[in-house]
């Protein structure tokens, strides 16, 4: 029998062949992209916290000068949530389901015959040589920081040597304890969930981890504004340095040549792994052989490794990203005023390693996914569709990626908008916006790939995901949110929330067609196609708005009826023609509709003046641009506006969503639900407005819709409409 | 220890909770003899294995291998006796050699790893071109040929075999069976389980059928075939052992 030593160097050496084989021969793509992502980030890190006789640390300690003990707690504090988060991701990947496996003890490793303390030791080894990676990057850097404050640069490295050989056995030790206890107590199913848990809790800190210096950075920053002096914690958050860096003028220009390769390289990818996953005839409704059976679950490990792999291979354009990023602070330092020559190399090393930290987190992220959509395929596939599928898959993403986006997002209003007093009234609208957004990408992933749960494989979540979460929505959201009033927001977030649920609906019938081919044949969505006309309008609208705004060289009023030109062109033949496709039984003689119409009217209009008048006092709300030019147009232009916005306007919209887009409501929504088609319908109308003043609307459109559904017809709502807004026009001439 | 007993059990037995998965085993098997237990799913069979292996703990009476106890002294027992599991979990990111060589230095064989010999069971499995590959892109049949290889890496006295041949094709099956009965020659004392009637059959000298956690009967086929009455084949015999499942 061999010595503990010997027992050690054994598991070492196959440590080491394992790691190396892991490197060339298997995953060779993800590891391409991991181990330089760690050089850089592990250099960037020791740079920040250690280096130059640790003046990092010192920086940080200098801010609390009265009591500088205060900045090595907050260090302190820092390095526990990171100890945290390392014990949950060593315990979510320590449960392979039912019963306790660790790291080591394999049924084959069992029945040799190791002694104790070998074992022990190698149980640490094992776990250390999977966790090293984060807790190089993490954790170890800050440790580094902080011995370098009071020691000499060799005490540091053994102080730092300990604490990380410390920190990754006790973490260990906790997962394996907390590991073993709880597979004794819990069924399969709940440790399941516990490693879910566990897993999300990890990978959120981490998360914390990434966002925490970008919003750090602007609440220190919103604070400075405000004449106060920013919290001594702030310069500890992560990327706090690279938040720093960034931040310059105004400049729309970086926005843009910062957006611009990232949504290439985001679409590109979407579309490249819709091409390469969409194949109809290799569709299977059968639960994955290994979703069932506790011993089938895949290390976490190698499935993360798997994921960035495939990633890599499904995505062809994903190399593209780096240089997305290089672009990125490429444009930022030839166009920001601060930034010199010299920080060229920093700003292209924190490209780099800002995309592989999403393209890390992502595959992460994509791996938990997987196991959510197992843990939840089950009573999915005895189930009628995978509805709930999709929103776990949502939530789970929400969890994993909105600290990681909300960074992206708060570095780029930062570095945009220095003067954005808003910034803190906007971190929950982008947080509430990015989960309803990754609902809708869910559904769309589900409908766009292919509706059966097995083939949503956590690849298509991570590629998708990864590069649309971070990149669209990134341009998208901050280029509209921050052009438009808060008031917008609640209407935008819910006509989100209609998309996705029309997508969802949308792969349901796909997978009832395939799952039960020769069942009664299930209609197409009507929602969908309305929802896409609403789309269209949604553009006519916002066309209608920049040109009233567009430096053209007409007068406001001007632009402003060209713009209602225009809106009125493209939407009363595509209200006229979705509507066709809806008729509807007509429950009212033309007279009688006409007749109440006028009279709804003229309440509604009574009740958007008072509105009007509570809103402007209320919280000072202006007027629309509507009234504002209509009190400033002159010559042809006011007849013009006043036939727009009397007339035109209100038949084309009442078209669009009482003629087509509440009938497909009507039928596309389950029986029980169809009597608040009107209730949607308002709901898009009034997101489509854009308008701070959006209760008002929505009110409006509630009206105009329960009149088209007690009528049958849409005059009804037309006359209310036109009369109402008749009114509105004749005020502002008044005025 | 009486003598000339490589494996010995005395009224063995294993409760998990209310369930008794074996009871009362009493075995005596001489070095040299190939002993299969035999019996429907969930009999008992690995539940023995573990107990021997000292995976497991009896919860009444004692088993023991070349006269060490196997509950107090699993460590010693595992040294001399080769273990194979009915699924064998391997490193994934490990070639077969790379694992061969890990165990083998894990048993304290580093240095005097006879390739030779490894390379020669390896050969006989069919599969000494897959040696050099990784265990992650291995069927179910290989990594059985793997665990095999593993099991007779070290020379044990002692083979305790969980359903060896499952999955594997008939050629590679006769191949195992006479790899078996060839480490029988030389004295080392196997003990497989099996459902399978034919291996049990060919391949062992007595054989023993366990049903609900006890053993039914012992002996060498015929003895088998005489206990359960004048039937004409083993599988006769074990349908009426096992009450007819």
């Amino acid at each position: 029998m061999t010595s503990a030593a010997g027992q050690v160097r054994a598991v070492v050496r196959a440590l080491v062949a394992a790691g190396l084989n892991s490197l060339r021969r298997r995953q060779g793509a993800g590891a391409m992209v991991i181990f330089p992502m760690l050089v850089a980030v592990l250099a960037f890190e020791l740079a920040r916290f250690g280096g130059r006789g640790a003046a990092g640390v010192r920086r940080v300690l200098a801010l609390t000068a009265d009591r500088p003990e205060k900045g090595t707690w907050w260090v302190a504090l820092w390095l526990s949530l990171l100890a945290v988060a390392l014990a949950a991701l060593k315990l979510s990947r320590s449960i392979p389901g039912r019963g306790s496996r660790r790291y080591f003890d394999t049924p084959m490793l069992r029945s040799l015959p190791v002694s104790p303390l070998a074992r022990a030791v190698c149980e640490l080894a094992a776990g250390h040589a999977r966790a090293a990676g984060f807790v190089l990057v993490v954790w170890t850097p800050a440790v580094w920081g902080l011995a370098r404050a009071h020691h000499g640069p060799w005490a540091a490295l053994a102080l730092t040597v300990a604490a990380t050989l410390a920190v990754n056995s006790v973490t260990t030790l906790a997962a394996m304890a907390v590991d073993g206890g709880l597979s004794r107590r819990l069924d399969g199913r709940r440790l399941d969930l516990l490693r879910v848990a566990s897993s999300v809790l990890g990978i959120g800190l981490v998360g914390l981890f990434t966002a925490g210096g970008p919003i750090g950075a602007g609440i220190a920053h919103h604070l400075r504004l405000g004449g106060r002096a920013p919290p001594s914690w702030t310069p500890l958050l992560p990327l706090w340095g690279f938040v720093e860096w960034t931040r310059f003028g105004a400049r729309p220009a970086v926005v843009v040549a910062a957006i611009a390769p990232a949504l290439v390289v985001g679409l590109a990818s979407a579309a490249a792994l819709a091409r390469g996953l969409r194949r109809p005839g290799d569709v299977s409704l059968d639960a994955p052989s290994d979703t069932f059976g506790p011993r089938r679950w895949e290390p976490e490990l190698s499935a993360w490794r798997v994921e960035l792999r495939m990633l890599v291979r499904q995505a062809p354009w994903l190399p593209l990203g780096p240089l997305a990023f290089v672009a990125f602070f490429f444009a930022l330092a030839r166009l920001a005023p601060k930034a010199t020559r010299a920080d060229l190399p920093f700003l292209w090393l924190m490209g780099l390693t800002g995309w592989a930290f999403v393209v890390l987190a992502t595959a992460l992220s994509g791996a938990t996914a997987r196991r959510w959509r197992r843990v939840l395929w089950i009573p999915a596939a005895a189930g009628r569709d995978h509805r709930a599928t999709v929103r776990a898959v949502a939530v789970a993403h929400t969890l994993l990626t909105a600290p990681l986006a909300l960074g992206v997002l708060a570095t780029l209003l930062y570095a945009t908008q220095p003067g954005a007093l808003f910034f803190l009234r906007m971190v929950p609208g982008l947080a509430a916006a990015i989960a309803v957004g990754h609902w809708a990408l869910a559904a769309a992933v589900f409908l766009l790939i292919d509706p059966s749960p097995d083939r949503l494989s956590g690849l298509s979540v991570a590629a998708v995901f990864g590069v649309l979460t971070t990149a669209v929505p990134t341009a998208a959201l901050l280029m509209l949110l921050s052009a438009l009033p808060l008031g917008t927001w609640l209407p935008l977030l819910g006509l989100l929330a209609l998309f996705a649920w029309s997508m969802e609906r949308s792969a349901a019938e796909r997978l009832r067609a395939i799952r039960d081919p020769d069942g009664d044949p299930v209609a197409p969505s009507r929602s969908w196609p309305a929802l896409r006309g609403f789309g269209v309008a949604t553009l006519a609208q916002l066309l209608v708005t920049q040109l009233a705004e567009a430096p053209l060289g007409l007068s406001q009023s001007a632009q402003l009826g060209l713009g209602y030109v225009a809106f009125a062109a493209v939407m009363i033949p595509l209200g006229w023609a979705g509507q066709r496709r809806h008729a509807t039984q007509e429950r009212w003689a033309l007279p009688r509709a006409l007749g109440v119409g006028v009279a709804a009217g003229l309440a509604n209009f009574a009740v958007a003046m008072g509105y009007a008048r509570l809103a402007s006092r209320v919280w000072g709300e202006a007027a629309g641009p509507l009234t504002q030019g209509l009190a400033h147009a002159h010559g042809l232009w006011r007849p013009l506006l006043v036939l727009c916005a009397a007339l035109l306007g209100p038949v084309a919209e009442e078209l669009l969503f009482r003629g087509w887009l509440q009938p497909a409501f009507a039928r596309d929504l389950p029986r029980r639900l169809a009597p608040f088609a009107p209730v949607l319908a308002a709901a898009v109308f009034a997101a489509l407005h854009m308008s701070a003043s959006w209760p008002m609307t929505f009110a409006s459109g509630l009206l105009a819709g329960w009149l088209m559904q007690r009528s049958g017809r849409v005059e009804t709502s037309a006359a209310m409409h036109v009369v109402s807004n008749a009114l509105v026009v004749a005020s502002a001439l008044w005025s | 220890m009486e003598r000339d007993v490589a494996v010995l059990t005395r009224g063995l037995g294993r409760r998990f909770g209310e369930r008794v998965a074996l009871r009362d085993l009493d075995l005596a098997l001489p070095p040299g003899e190939v002993f299969g237990l035999l019996g429907p799913n969930g009999a008992g069979k690995s539940t023995t294995l573990n107990l021997l292996m000292g995976f497991l703990q009896p919860t009444s009476g004692r088993a023991e291998v070349l006269g060490l106890d196997c509950a107090t002294r699993s460590r010693e027992v595992m040294a001399v006796v080769g273990h194979m599991p009915e699924e064998p979990a391997l490193f994934e990111n490990l070639t077969g050699r790379e694992t061969v060589s890990f165990v083998l230095s894990m048993r304290g064989l580093g240095s005097a790893l006879d390739w030779r010999r490894v390379e020669g069971h390896a050969e006989r499995l069919g599969f000494s071109r897959e040696l050099d590959q990784l265990v992650a892109g291995y069927s179910m049949g290989m990594r059985k040929k793997l665990a095999m290889v593993l099991a007779l890496g070290h020379a044990p006295r002692v083979l305790l075999l969980d359903e060896p041949t499952n999955g594997l094709d008939p050629v590679v099956a006769r191949e195992v069976r006479a790899l078996l009965l060839e480490e029988a020659a030389r004295g080392v004392t196997v003990v497989l389980s099996t459902h399978l009637l034919d291996v049990a059959q060919r391949t062992c000298d007595r054989l023993g059928v366990i049903v609900g956690g006890a053993l039914r009967a012992v002996g060498t086929p015929d003895e088998v075939r005489a206990a359960a009455g004048e039937v004409d084949s083993l599988e006769e015999a074990f349908m009426t052992l096992s009450g007819g499942r």
